[in-house]
């Protein structure tokens, strides 16, 4: 095995905070403790994103979504970070930013995006800031299969190709935007082949299987330090509907049987037993350390106050360079 | 004092700040073999060469928001958009992206970016070559926004623009670029916020921009053949807009027109015409008249002259309300 038993562990502690907290977010939705609307929730899609940031090195940046709310919560400071999701002033970036479009540049998460699409450009340009600076890291980029079919994600791979930025373009192709099924939204089979059109490489990998995810995404980064930048499509299947509280679900219920019989956090349990890195005890505890963390983060931010209208209409907060009537 | 182009003011002002700053980076179609879409960095690629200088596939949404990442990364970038029209392609870029970044990131990140990009009549090329667009603009909390009329203030805002930390859209204009002005050798910036008194007078103030500044003070010399005497007034930038300047003047007038070159309805004469009234109401004799574009498509070639505005548009509002 390529990784020690701590970093294999590791990575299964984070799927299943980023499981468990999600499922925390229905739980509290449900008990009327959190509004719906902005919970994009990405159960069963863990291997694929735990997997693509396992993958960064320590001073590589991710573009999240805001189908990231899970993994967010293992890469950032989680009280802060789940405050900032509640809108309240103990927010990371004081309740301004929530989800759609959170950030963390100190603990290098770029910013997501609202406008799908858009933050891929961003991030080309943004590696590119990073090789003109001489500095080893690189950007990868997430997208979901939906935003992979905007201008903005052919013009970024083009720019990235011939500025050779070094950026790995992630397309976690969950099957489906919002209800469109991806067989609707495009005649492409393998999104990594998008590629092609710029010239630039791209890789699928089966996105439920975290070692394959992370393997492909690390070879991506090693590729993109050279210069070449590439694409990893992770495919995996969303087993909620769109958003929470938002969407109702219009599948087949049958997909969504089968896609939780191909669960990408039993797949792992199952590598991990064999391995003999874990048995139930240990599962058993896992889960039960991870809803404590998720559960004391939005006691937390229930617990913390809103910002104030001062706060939110800092003009400082807005421009830099301050002169003239900018208000 | 030498007399140069709005266009070589342009260029000297992107090769001094290129000069003072190395991490000020430059980027847009056609650079390399023409100096940019008119000539506005002519002869600066073989000073400062392809590390300095990259010229863009024609990819506007793409290459903004490269820009737009560039900046957020720390390189100080200026990108330039060929014709102002095609910003359509870069809006999200600039409004939704680089404006709002700052805000969003708690002030933690912010985005020393400048949009240049020619707008407006001068070129005869019709509907979606022609557009003045700071309408499209204005209404976006986190930009700022030039618009220079002469060689001195093209410079000066340039040079204030390169420096600035915030996204900055910089709207040249075509009918004013190859005009020639004064502008000294010695080193100087233009702040933003601060309008310019370009004509004094004492019966009517006319707030105009970029062609129509030029416009108005044709008007203004036939107007003063019939003993009406004109105040113009340049606002150089509409954000951060001076409205003191504005308002001292409408003080002595009582009597306005804003004169814009965009289609009237939406047009940011009325913006600031709105915000005349709400704050010197008591100061007006007149209502305030607004000269701007019929609202029709810019029709191609000699042709638009029926669609925009010109010095007759503004000397008939100005006898309209004295």
């Amino acid at each position: 095995m390529k990784y020690s038993n701590k970093e294999l562990l590791s990575m299964y502690e984070k799927m299943v905070l980023s499981r468990v907290y999600e499922e925390s977010v229905i739980e509290l939705l449900a008990q009327g403790k959190i509004q719906g609307g902005a919970w994009h929730l990405a159960i069963g899609e863990e291997a694929a994103q735990v997997g693509c940031l396992s993958a960064l090195g320590p001073n590589d940046f991710i573009e999240p979504t805001f189908r990231c709310h899970g993994l967010l919560a293992t890469k950032m400071e989680i009280n802060k970070y789940t405050a900032e999701c509640l809108c309240k002033g103990t927010g990371n970036l004081g309740g301004k930013s929530s989800i759609v479009h959170i950030s963390s540049i100190e603990e290098k998460i770029l910013p997501a995006n609202g406008i799908l699409g858009a933050g891929m450009p961003i991030g080309v340009g943004y590696a590119w800031a990073l090789k003109k600076a001489k500095k080893d890291g690189v950007v990868v980029a997430m997208t979901g299969d939906g935003a992979s079919n905007e201008g903005n994600f052919y013009e970024a791979i083009n720019l990235a190709g011939i500025t050779e930025a070094p950026i790995v373009f992630f397309i976690e192709n969950n099957g489906i935007g919002f209800t469109n099924p991806i067989s609707n939204a495009t005649k492409a089979e393998d999104l990594s082949a998008k590629g092609v059109a710029v010239g630039i490489p791209g890789v699928t990998v089966d996105g439920n299987d975290i070692l394959a995810v992370r393997e492909a995404v690390e070879a991506a980064i090693e590729k993109a330090k050279d210069g070449m930048p590439s694409i990893v499509e992770a495919k995996t299947v969303r087993i909620r509907p769109h958003a929470e509280g938002l969407s109702a679900e219009t599948r087949d219920p049958k997909i969504i049987e089968e896609a939780k019989k191909n669960d990408p956090i039993k797949r792992y349990e199952k590598v991990l037993k064999d391995l003999d890195l874990l048995n139930d005890d240990k599962i058993s505890e896992i889960y039960g350390n991870m809803k404590d963390i998720s559960l004391a983060s939005f006691e937390y931010g229930f617990s913390s106050p809103y910002p104030s209208r001062e706060a939110l209409c800092d003009i400082n907060l807005v421009y830099k360079t301050l002169g003239g009537d900018l208000a | 004092m030498r007399e140069i182009t709005y266009m070589q003011a342009l260029q000297e002002a992107h090769m001094e700040e290129m000069k003072r700053d190395e991490n000020v980076f430059l980027m847009g179609i056609e650079l390399r073999n023409m100096g940019s879409g008119i000539g506005q960095t002519a002869g600066l690629y073989e000073m400062f060469g392809p590390d300095r200088i990259f010229d863009t596939p024609i990819s506007e949404s793409g290459y903004v928001g490269t820009a737009v990442g560039l900046a957020l990364g720390g390189v100080r970038t200026i990108v330039e958009v060929q014709f102002a029209d095609f910003l359509s392609y870069a809006f999200d870029s600039i409004v939704n992206q680089a404006a709002k970044i700052r805000y969003l990131t708690d002030g933690k990140a912010n985005v020393p970016l400048v949009v240049r990009a020619p707008q407006g009549m001068g070129f005869f090329f019709g509907a979606q070559h022609s557009q003045c667009v700071e309408g499209w603009f204005m209404n976006t909390p986190g930009l700022k926004i030039a618009i220079p009329s002469n060689a001195y203030d093209a410079k000066g805002l340039l040079k204030t623009a390169i420096r600035d930390d915030d996204p900055v859209l910089f709207l040249e204009h075509k009918a004013c670029i190859f005009m020639k002005g004064e502008v000294p050798e010695e080193e100087y910036t233009v702040p933003f916020g601060q309008a310019k008194i370009v004509r004094p007078g004492t019966d009517v103030t006319i707030v105009a921009m970029q062609k129509m500044v030029w416009d108005s003070l044709e008007a203004a010399e036939e107007l003063q053949k019939e003993g009406i005497s004109v105040e113009i007034i340049d606002p150089r930038t509409l954000v951060p807009l001076d409205k003191e300047t504005i308002f001292n003047s409408v003080r002595k007038t009582g009597r306005v027109v804003v004169a814009n070159e965009a289609p009237k309805r939406g047009s940011i004469s009325g913006e600031i015409s709105a915000i005349i009234t709400e704050n010197c109401f008591k100061d007006l004799k007149a209502p305030i008249k607004r000269v701007g574009a019929a609202n029709i498509p810019i029709p191609f070639g000699a042709n638009e002259a029926h669609v925009l505005p010109n010095k007759n548009d503004i000397v008939a509002a100005v006898k309209a309300i004295v």
